[in-house]
Order: C-alpha cells, then structure tokens, then sequence
C-alpha cells in the first residue's frame, strides 16, 4: 500500500498564502505548527509536511478503500519520516530540489518504481511503459482506471492486478510510483 | 438564509480557486471540487476559511472533512447555521 506526492515548489508559493490567519491550524497538529515556525526555512517545511500528509493519504486510503475525504490534520507528521493517522503508520521518504518536493509513503517495506517528470504531457502512459517492461509484457495489456473512489487501479488483460499504482501532478511536475 | 442565497454565496468563495472553468460553468449540487473544478487540494483550506469568515461559522476538522462537493459544503453550512 503505496502512495506519492509531488509539490510544484514555486506554484504552491503562488497559490497558497499559509500565513494566512488560520490557516495552518487547520491542518498541521500544535507539533508540526512548532517545528514549522522554529525551522530556518519555513515555506518549504510546510510543503515537505503536506506532501508527506498528501502520500500518507493515498496509501491509506487504498489500503482500506476509503471514500475520499479531507482530513490533512489527522494525518500526523512525526521525525524520522513517519506519518501516523489513528493507530496506522507510513514510512515516508521526501526528495527535494529547489523547485519541488516529493514524498512517497509505504505501509509496509515493499520494492517499487518512481519516476518524477517536468512538464510530461502523459504520465499515464509513462507509467505504463514503466511496468510493461518491468514484468516484460506488452504495453497494450495494460490498462489503469479509477475506482469508484477514484483510486487508480491497474489491470493487465482486463484483470485486476496487485500492484499499486500512484500518480501525482502539481504545476509543471508529475510523478509515478508502483510498488513493482 | 435561502438554499439560493447559500449556493450563490459558496459560488463566489470558490470562484478565485477553480481551474476548471467549464466545470464552474455546469456548476450543480454534485460538483465536486477537485474532480469536476480541479481545486488544488491545498486550497480547499482557503474555501474553508473563506467559508468561516463569509457565515461567521466554525468549521472544523470533521466538517472540512466532508467539505469536497458542493452539496456537503451546503449541508454542513446550514449545520452550522442552525446551530449558531
């Protein structure tokens, strides 16, 4: 169960004031507000805590089919790369560079293919180029629809597969995660 | 407050954060604002807020929660309304 996030680093700058007066209490816990406002750059923290909240979502929300709902603030950011929501925690990892932030969350320790793409026109398609020649099969068995969740889910010659899928888009970036 | 009123008022919140402008312009009660107006989700704070400021309502965590259509954004803003 595997989840992935990309944050357009200059495009979040513009889009999103998180000094506005509210608005990060209502999605980082007292402790993440803390480590926030304490750390040398804070604009980028804020943005490496929400995609770390963004990939724990999508990896918990597959693991137990969850509807799809809004709920940042219960996704809690903890050091050492864990985020936790109930009693359930993801490992994540979070890659930066000046432009963007990625972060990609696990429920448990599996092997997987991640990819980051700057202005790629279809990362549907890269991703399935990815696994098509990861299990060494042609690209047209493989097919990717929503759930009625909207989680992508992958099928190979109209059969549901067990590889979970990922993909993620903000601004000029995407990125692709399988756990394959 | 009319359900009219309310829609209207919603419809002007959201405006500055949609991008999806066909999706604004079939605007119904079933839109949902990250599939049908491609809402960044980091915004749907700033819908929220807006929200709050806007009724002079509390939202918190479990009505954001729900807040992702149209039609549970009304629901939970007559909520809070009748309650107020």
């Amino acid at each position: 169960m595997i989840g992935n996030d990309i944050v357009d680093l200059q495009l979040a700058y513009s889009q999103s004031n998180w000094r506005r007066k509210g608005w990060l209490q209502k999605i980082f816990t007292i402790e993440e507000q803390g480590y926030i406002n304490n750390t040398e750059n804070p604009d980028v923290q804020v943005w490496k805590f929400w995609s770390m909240k963004e990939a724990a979502y999508k990896a918990h929300q597959r693991r137990f089919l969850l509807s799809p709902r809004y709920n940042p603030l219960s996704y809690e950011c903890s050091s050492g790369g864990k985020v936790s929501i109930h009693n359930y925690v993801y490992a994540v990892n979070t890659e930066f560079s000046n432009t963007y932030v990625h972060t990609i969350a696990k429920a448990y320790d599996c092997d997987y293919s991640s990819k980051i793409f700057e202005n790629t026109t279809n990362i549907k398609q890269e991703l399935k180029w990815i696994i098509a020649r990861k299990l060494g099969i042609p690209l047209t068995s493989i097919s990717i629809k929503k759930d009625e969740n909207r989680i992508p889910i992958l099928y190979i010659e109209n059969k549901k597969e067990n590889i979970d899928i990922s993909i993620t888009h903000h601004g000029r970036y995407s990125a692709l995660l399988a756990n394959c | 407050m009319t359900k009219e009123e309310l829609l209207s008022k919603l419809k002007t919140i959201i405006e500055p954060y949609v991008q999806n402008q066909d999706g604004f312009k079939n605007l119904s009660e079933d839109t949902d604002f990250i599939k049908d107006l491609e809402i960044n989700s980091a915004n749907l704070v700033d819908v929220a807020l807006d929200v709050e400021d806007e009724f002079d309502i509390e939202i918190d965590n479990d009505a954001m929660e729900k807040m992702l259509t149209v039609k549970a954004s009304i629901e939970v803003i007559q909520t809070k309304l009748a309650t107020k």
